[in-house]
C-alpha cells in the first residue's frame, strides 16, 4: 500500500504568506496561556454543535486548553467529532492528550472525567493550541502505540485500526482526487479543473492539512469563469485563512471578494448571505487585531437571516463579539442608534439575553448591574477563543466608558457614590479616574480630602493665550534653527570624518550642493 | 532700584577677577555676597568653584559664604538663617544685611503664598526668629493664629499683588491700535 | 641669519607703508617658518614694528611665538599681555587680509593659556577678538569655540553668555577665508577641515555652559544644533553632545519628543554608543522614580565616565517634579502623604519640601495646609489680562515679526542670486522638454 505522505500538520509548514501572522499569533499565545478558567457555565454540548468543521475541533481543543474542569469532556467531544474526519494527525495528539490527562488525574474514573478535579492544573506541556500541536505530532505518534494499551476498555482508547484504515482512505482518496485533477487538465476543462482543486483542498481540509487545502483553493483562482466562482474561491480562502489566523490575508481576499465584478449579480439571498458571511469575517479579523471599533460595525452589518455558516462562526458569536465591541467603543448616540435602534442586530441580541441585558443596562446608567453583568459572563466569554485575548482590554474599555459617561453631567460627584456605582473601593476609582483625567478623558479633578470629583471648566481664553504663546515660541525655535542651518549649508559646514580633537584625515570630500540651491529648497519648505 | 544697586561694583569686580590672577579674598567675598543678594545661585556656585582652594581653607568668612550659598541652593532656609548670623566684616557687612533682609522678607511672602496654615514650631525653625519676635513680625503681616491642642497653627495671609502701573511704551502701543482701528 | 629676520621688518615696513596689505599677507605667510626658526631673536623684531601700523607684520611674530611656544617655553604673563596689547591697537583692516592667520594666532593662544591653567586671563582677550574680527553680531567664528573653551575652564560665564545669547545668521570659516584670499598654506587646508570641529564644538560647549547656569531650554536648542550638523561621520563631540541632548531632553521635556532628522548618523553610530541614555529615557517614561533611581544607580559608572552623574541626577528630580505636576493636574486637593506615596517619595515632609519649593520657583500653584497635612492644588493663575502679560505678547509678536523679515530678506536674497535664477530656470526648461516637474525637489542634505 502506498503510504500516505505525512502531510505537514496545520501549520506545521509555515507558508511564506503567513509570514506576516506569527507575531501576532504569538502575542495572544502568550495571553491564552495565562488564561485558566474555573466556572464557565456553558454547556458543551450545545456549544459544540453550533460549529462545524475544524472550528468545531479549535474551538474545543481551546476549552480544554484553557478550562481544566470541561478539558476531559472537550476533548472526548472533539476525538468523536475528529473520528468522522480524515485528519488522523489531529486525533493522535487529541488521543495521546486525553490519555495522559486519564492516567495523570483519574485514572481509575474516566467515565466521570466530567467530575474531574477541576483545580488539577494541565499537566499536559502539549497545551494543544492548533498551531502548537503541530510541534507534538512525533511525539503523539510514539506514544500512540503505548497508550492503546493503557486505556482498552475506554472508548475513548487509541484506536491504531481506525487510524491504519483511516490513513489507507485518506490516500486512496487522494490518489483520486488527484488523478481526476491530471484528468480535468489534460481536458482543459476549465470548469472541471477548478472543482477539481476544490475538491482536492476539500479533503486537504478534512485531513487537516490546511496549508495544503489553502494552496489548492488559491490555485482554483485561475479557472474562476465566472464573478461567482470566484467569490466562491474567495470564500474558501477567506475560511482556511481564519483557521490559520492569518488576519491580513482574511482582510485582502475579503476586499478582493467585494470588489469582484458583479457581485450584485445572482439570486438576492445567496448574496445576502455571501455579503454576511464577508461581514463576519472582516468583523473577525479587525477585532483580531484589536481595531474594536471597526469590528464593531462590520458584526453589525450582518444579517440574521442569513447568518449560517456554522464551519467559521455562529449566530450567538456574533452577537458577543458586536454587542461588546460596541459597548466599548461606541458613544452614546451610536449605541443608541446602530446597536439597539437596530432591528437586525436585536434578532442577534435575542440569543444573548445576557448581553442584551447589559447593553440596556448600560445605555440606562445602571452600571453597577451593568458591570456586575459582565462579571458574570466573563468566563463564558474566555473560553471563546477569538474574544478571550481581548476581554480584559475591552472590559477596560466598557468601565473606562461607562466612568466618563456617568460623569458627564455632574459639576461634582461624590466618589463614596461613584464607587459604589462601579463596585470598587475609592481608593480603586481614585487611581483609574486619576488615569482617566491624565489621558485627557475626562475633564475633571479630584478633591482627595472630601473625596469629592470636580468638573474641571476649560478657560478657552487662557488656554488660546498659553498655545499662541507655545506656538510663538516654536516658531521662534524653529525658525532660528533654520536660519542657522541655512548659514551652515552655506558655509559648507558639515562632518566628513571621525574628528577627534585635531585629527582630522582628508576624508572624502563629500560636498554639499551649491549653497544658494539648498537654501532655497529649505526656504521653501516653510 | 534695589537690585541695581550692586550693579556697578559688580562689574568692577567681575573684570578684576578676568585680568588678575592673584585675586585678594575681599574681592572673591564681595561678589559671594552680592551674588547671593541677587540670588544667583549657579553664578555663586560657579564662583565658589573657581576659588583657589588655599582661600577656601584659611579664610573662614568665604566658607561661611559657601554655607549661605549651599542652604540658598538647597532650599534650606533654617541654615540659611543660622548661618548668616556671624560677625561679617565690614567688607561684605551691608550686602549680606540686605541679604538678610530680602531673605526675610520673601520666606514670610513664600509662607504666606504656600501656607494655608502652619504650625508655629514649623515656621520658627525655619526663620530662625525668636517666638516673640515672630509673633509681632505675623501680626504686623496680619496673619491670625489659632490654637490646635498645645500647639499654636499660624494662617497666613497671602499678600495682594500690586498690579503693576503701565508704562508709556505700552500706552503707545494702545494708541497705535485704537488709531489702527478707528481707521 | 639676523640678516633675514631684519629683510621682514624692511619687508613689513615698506609694504605696509604703501598700504600693499595683500601682497604683504601672502609674502609673510611665506615667512613663517623663517620666523619660527628664529624664535629666540623674536623680541628684537617685535621691539622694531608697531602693532598698529604694521599689525600683519606682528601677528605673523605673535604666530611664530607661540608655534614656538613649546621650545621657547616663554613667560605665560609676557605672552598674555603682548596678546592684550596687540587686540587692543591692531588695525582691524589690516586683520581682514589674514583672517586666517588671525584665527590660528588666537587658537594657538588658546591652547597656550588652558595648557598654563590661566584661562580666566584669555576670556577677554578672546572676547576682544572676536568683537574685533566678525563682521556682525550674529555671526559665528571659529574663535567662538575658544572663548567657551575658556569659560567652561574658567568657569565664568559672564562675558561669553552675551555671545552665547546672539543667534547665529552667519559664519565665518577658515574654508571660505581661504578662498576670499586664494591662500593655499598647507596649515590653512587643514584648519579648513577643522571649520566643522570649531562650529560643533561652540554648540557642544555652549549647551554645556548653559546647562551649568540651568538654562535648560537653550541648551537643548544647542545641543540639538550640533547632533542635527550635516554629517557623513560621526564626530565625538556629537555622540556626547547626543548623551547631554537626551538628558536635558528629559528634564526640559520630560522625552525625546523629536529626535532630529539625520538619522543615518544619529541611528547607526551614536544609538548603539549611546545605550544607557537610552535606557535611561524608556525607564523615565514610566514615571517611576524608583525604577529610576535604580538604573541610575546601575549605570553611574557609565554616567561618571562621561561625566554626566551631575546631570543624571537633574534628570531624577526632574520626574519627582513632573510627577508632582502631573498631581496637580488631576487632583484638587491632595494629602502630603499621599503625594509622597504617589511621587515615590520618602516621607510626607520630602514631599512638602519638594512642593514649597515649586511653589516657590512658580512650577506649581498650590498651597500647603499643614493643620490637615494637606495639599491644595490651584490653577495657574496667570489671567492673560494684565500689563505685563501683554508686554510680553507684544515683544513675542515683535520678535516673530522680525523673523518673518529676516527670513523674506533671505529668500530675496536667493530669488536674486545668477546661480539660483539660472538654476531654476535650467530647470524649468526641463519641465518643458522632458516632463520632469520635480527635477528640483531632491534635496541631498536634508
Amino acid at each position: 500500500m502506498p503510504v500516505l505522505p505525512m502531510p505537514p500538520l496545520m501549520q506545521n509548514a509555515v507558508e511564506p504568506m503567513q509570514v506576516d501572522a506569527p507575531p501576532n499569533e504569538d502575542n495572544e499565545n502568550n495571553e491564552e496561556q495565562q488564561i485558566i478558567v474555573e466556572n464557565p457555565s456553558i454547556d458543551l454540548e450545545v456549544y459544540a454543535n453550533q460549529y462545524t468543521g475544524i472550528a468545531r475541533l479549535y474551538r474545543l481543543i481551546y476549552v480544554a486548553d484553557v478550562c481544566p474542569s470541561l478539558a476531559v469532556e472537550a476533548l472526548k467531544m472533539s476525538i468523536t467529532y475528529v473520528m468522522t474526519t480524515y485528519n488522523v494527525n489531529l486525533y493522535q495528539v487529541l488521543s495521546k492528550r486525553l490519555s495522559d490527562f486519564q492516567s495523570g488525574n483519574n485514572p481509575a474514573n474516566p467515565n466521570a472525567a466530567g467530575g474531574a478535579d477541576p483545580a488539577a492544573p494541565l499537566a499536559n506541556p502539549a497545551q494543544a493550541l492548533p498551531d502548537i500541536a503541530a510541534h507534538q505530532p512525533a511525539a503523539a505518534i510514539a506514544g500512540g502505540a503505548n497508550a492503546a494499551p493503557n486505556a482498552e476498555k475506554d472508548a475513548f482508547a487509541f484506536d491504531a485500526v481506525w487510524v491504519d484504515t483511516k490513513l489507507k482512505k485518506a490516500a486512496l482518496k487522494l490518489e483520486k482526487l488527484d488523478s481526476d485533477l491530471k484528468n480535468y487538465k489534460s481536458n482543459s476543462i476549465k470548469e472541471s479543473i477548478r472543482r477539481g482543486h476544490d475538491d482536492l483542498a476539500d479533503h486537504y481540509l478534512s485531513c487537516g492539512d490546511l496549508t495544503n487545502a489553502l494552496k489548492c483553493y488559491s490555485r482554483a483562482r485561475d479557472y474562476c469563469t465566472s464573478p461567482k466562482h470566484v467569490v466562491n474561491m474567495c470564500l474558501n480562502v477567506i475560511k482556511v485563512s481564519i483557521y490559520l489566523q492569518n488576519w491580513a490575508h482574511v482582510l485582502s481576499y475579503i476586499s478582493k471578494a467585494e470588489s469582484t465584478p458583479d457581485f450584485a449579480e445572482g439570486s438576492k439571498e445567496a448574496n445576502a448571505q455571501v455579503h454576511t458571511r464577508l461581514e463576519c469575517a472582516a468583523g473577525l479579523a479587525e477585532l483580531q487585531q484589536k481595531k474594536y471599533k471597526v469590528a464593531a460595525k462590520h458584526f453589525l452589518n450582518a444579517n440574521f437571516d442569513h447568518c449560517e455558516f456554522p464551519e467559521m462562526i455562529s449566530a450567538s458569536n456574533v452577537a458577543i463579539y458586536g454587542g461588546l465591541c460596541a459597548l466599548a467603543t461606541f458613544d452614546r448616540q451610536e449605541l443608541k442608534r446602530l446597536v439597539i435602534a437596530s432591528t437586525s442586530f436585536k434578532l442577534f441580541l435575542e440569543l444573548e439575553p445576557q448581553l442584551r441585558d447589559i447593553i440596556f443596562k448600560f445605555y440606562e446608567s445602571k452600571y453597577a448591574s451593568c458591570l456586575t453583568l459582565l462579571d458574570e459572563i466573563r468566563d463564558n466569554l474566555l473560553v471563546d477563543m477569538y474574544i478571550a485575548p481581548h476581554v480584559s482590554t475591552l472590559y477596560t474599555k466598557i468601565r473606562n466608558r461607562a466612568l466618563i459617561q456617568y460623569f458627564s453631567p455632574y459639576m461634582s460627584a461624590d466618589m463614596h457614590k461613584m464607587a459604589l456605582a462601579f463596585n470598587s473601593s475609592v481608593g480603586d476609582l481614585e487611581n483609574e479616574v486619576m488615569q482617566l483625567i491624565l489621558d485627557g478623558q475626562i475633564q475633571a479633578r479630584i478633591d482627595s480630602h472630601n473625596k469629592i470629583l470636580y468638573a474641571k471648566e476649560a478657560d478657552q481664553r487662557n488656554s488660546t493665550f498659553e498655545r499662541a504663546l507655545l506656538m510663538g515660541k516654536q516658531y521662534q525655535r524653529h525658525t532660528r534653527m533654520l536660519i542657522l542651518r541655512a548659514a551652515m549649508l552655506k558655509s559648507q559646514i558639515h562632518v566628513k570624518s571621525v574628528s577627534r580633537e585635531g585629527g582630522n584625515q582628508h576624508g572624502t570630500e563629500l560636498c554639499v550642493s551649491a549653497g544658494s540651491t539648498t537654501t532655497a529648497v529649505q526656504l521653501a519648505r516653510i | 532700584m534695589q537690585s541695581n544697586k550692586y550693579k556697578e561694583l559688580l562689574q568692577q569686580l567681575e573684570s578684576e577677577e578676568l585680568e588678575h590672577i592673584e585675586l585678594t579674598p575681599e574681592v572673591y567675598q564681595q561678589l559671594m555676597a552680592i551674588y547671593l543678594y541677587q540670588n544667583e545661585l549657579s553664578n555663586a556656585k560657579l564662583l565658589w568653584m573657581r576659588i583657589p582652594d588655599k582661600l577656601k581653607v584659611e579664610n573662614k568668612e568665604l566658607a561661611q559664604l559657601n554655607l549661605l550659598n549651599l542652604a540658598l541652593h538647597h532650599n534650606n532656609y533654617a541654615d540659611f538663617f543660622k548661618h548668616i548670623n556671624y560677625n561679617w566684616s565690614e567688607n561684605v557687612k551691608s550686602t549680606i544685611d540686605d541679604l538678610f533682609a530680602k531673605q526675610r522678607e520673601d520666606i514670610f511672602t513664600l509662607t504666606g503664598n504656600a501656607y494655608v496654615s502652619i504650625y508655629e514650631e514649623h515656621l520658627l525653625d525655619m526663620v530662625q526668629m525668636a517666638p516673640n519676635e515672630l509673633r509681632t513680625h505675623c501680626a504686623s503681616l496680619g496673619w491670625t493664629q489659632e490654637q490646635d491642642g498645645d500647639r499654636v497653627i499660624w494662617l497666613p495671609k497671602a499678600k495682594e499683588i500690586v498690579p503693576v502701573r503701565g508704562n508709556d511704551d505700552q500706552l503707545l502701543k494702545l494708541t497705535e491700535f485704537v488709531t489702527f482701528l478707528e481707521n | 641669519m639676523s640678516s633675514a629676520l631684519e629683510n621682514y621688518v624692511n619687508q613689513v615696513r615698506t609694504l605696509s607703508a604703501a598700504c600693499s596689505y595683500r601682497e604683504l599677507a601672502d609674502e609673510l605667510a611665506e615667512s613663517l617658518s623663517l620666523l619660527i626658526r628664529n624664535w629666540s631673536i623674536l623680541d628684537n623684531v617685535l621691539e622694531t614694528l608697531d602693532i598698529q601700523q604694521h599689525t600683519l607684520g606682528v601677528l605673523y611674530v605673535l604666530l611664530a611665538k607661540l608655534h614656538s611656544a613649546p621650545t621657547a617655553n616663554p613667560e605665560p604673563a609676557q605672552i598674555i599681555q603682548l596678546m592684550r596689547d596687540f587686540l587692543q591697537r591692531s588695525s582691524v583692516e589690516q586683520l581682514r587680509f589674514a583672517v586666517c592667520a588671525f584665527y590660528e594666532t588666537c587658537h594657538c593662544f588658546t591652547d597656550f593659556i588652558v595648557q598654563k591653567q590661566l584661562s580666566t586671563l584669555g576670556i577677554k582677550i578672546l572676547s576682544r577678538a572676536i568683537d574685533q574680527i566678525r563682521q556682525m553680531d550674529t555671526q559665528l567664528t571659529p574663535l567662538h569655540a575658544d572663548l567657551c573653551q575658556l569659560s567652561l575652564k574658567a568657569k565664568n560665564f559672564s562675558v561669553v553668555l552675551p555671545y552665547l545669547d546672539a543667534d547665529i545668521t552667519d559664519i565665518s570659516t577658515v574654508a571660505a577665508e581661504c578662498k576670499n584670499q586664494q591662500q593655499q598654506q598647507s596649515q590653512n587646508t587643514m584648519d579648513a577641515n577643522n571649520d566643522a570641529k570649531y562650529f560643533l564644538l561652540y554648540y557642544y560647549y555652549g549647551g554645556m555652559i548653559y546647562t551649568a547656569i540651568k538654562n535648560y531650554d537653550r541648551a537643548l536648542y544647542f545641543f540639538e544644533v550640533c547632533i542635527t550638523t550635516p554629517a557623513m561621520a560621526m564626530s565625538h563631540i556629537m555622540l556626547e553632545a547626543y548623551k547631554k541632548f537626551l538628558m536635558v531632553s528629559l528634564i526640559v521635556e520630560g522625552k525625546i519628543a523629536y529626535i532630529p532628522k539625520n538619522t543615518q548618523v544619529i541611528g547607526r553610530f551614536m544609538k548603539p554608543q549611546a545605550i544607557y541614555y537610552h535606557d535611561l529615557v524608556n525607564v523615565y517614561a514610566n514615571s517611576s522614580s524608583e525604577e529610576l533611581r535604580i538604573i541610575i544607580l546601575k549605570y553611574s559608572e557609565a554616567f561618571t565616565r562621561d561625566n554626566n552623574m551631575g546631570l543624571a541626577k537633574k534628570v531624577a528630580t526632574s520626574l519627582y517634579k513632573r510627577n508632582i505636576q502631573r498631581l496637580t493636574k488631576t487632583f484638587l486637593t491632595l494629602s502630603l502623604s499621599d503625594v509622597a506615596s504617589r511621587v515615590q517619595l520618602a516621607s510626607a515632609s520630602d514631599a512638602e519640601r519638594y512642593i514649597l519649593n515649586m511653589i516657590k520657583s512658580g512650577e506649581i500653584y498650590a498651597t500647603i495646609n499643614q493643620k490637615d497635612g494637606m495639599v491644595l492644588f490651584k490653577n495657574d493663575p496667570e489671567k492673560y489680562n494684565s500689563p505685563d502679560m501683554f508686554l510680553n505678547v507684544q515683544t513675542n509678536i515683535t520678535q516673530v515679526l522680525d523673523l518673518v523679515k529676516q527670513i523674506n530678506k533671505m529668500e530675496e536674497e536667493i530669488l536674486l542670486n545668477p546661480m539660483y535664477v539660472k538654476k531654476s530656470l535650467g530647470s524649468q526648461d526641463d519641465d518643458l522638454t522632458s516632463q520632469h516637474p520635480k527635477a528640483f525637489s531632491g534635496d541631498p542634505t536634508d
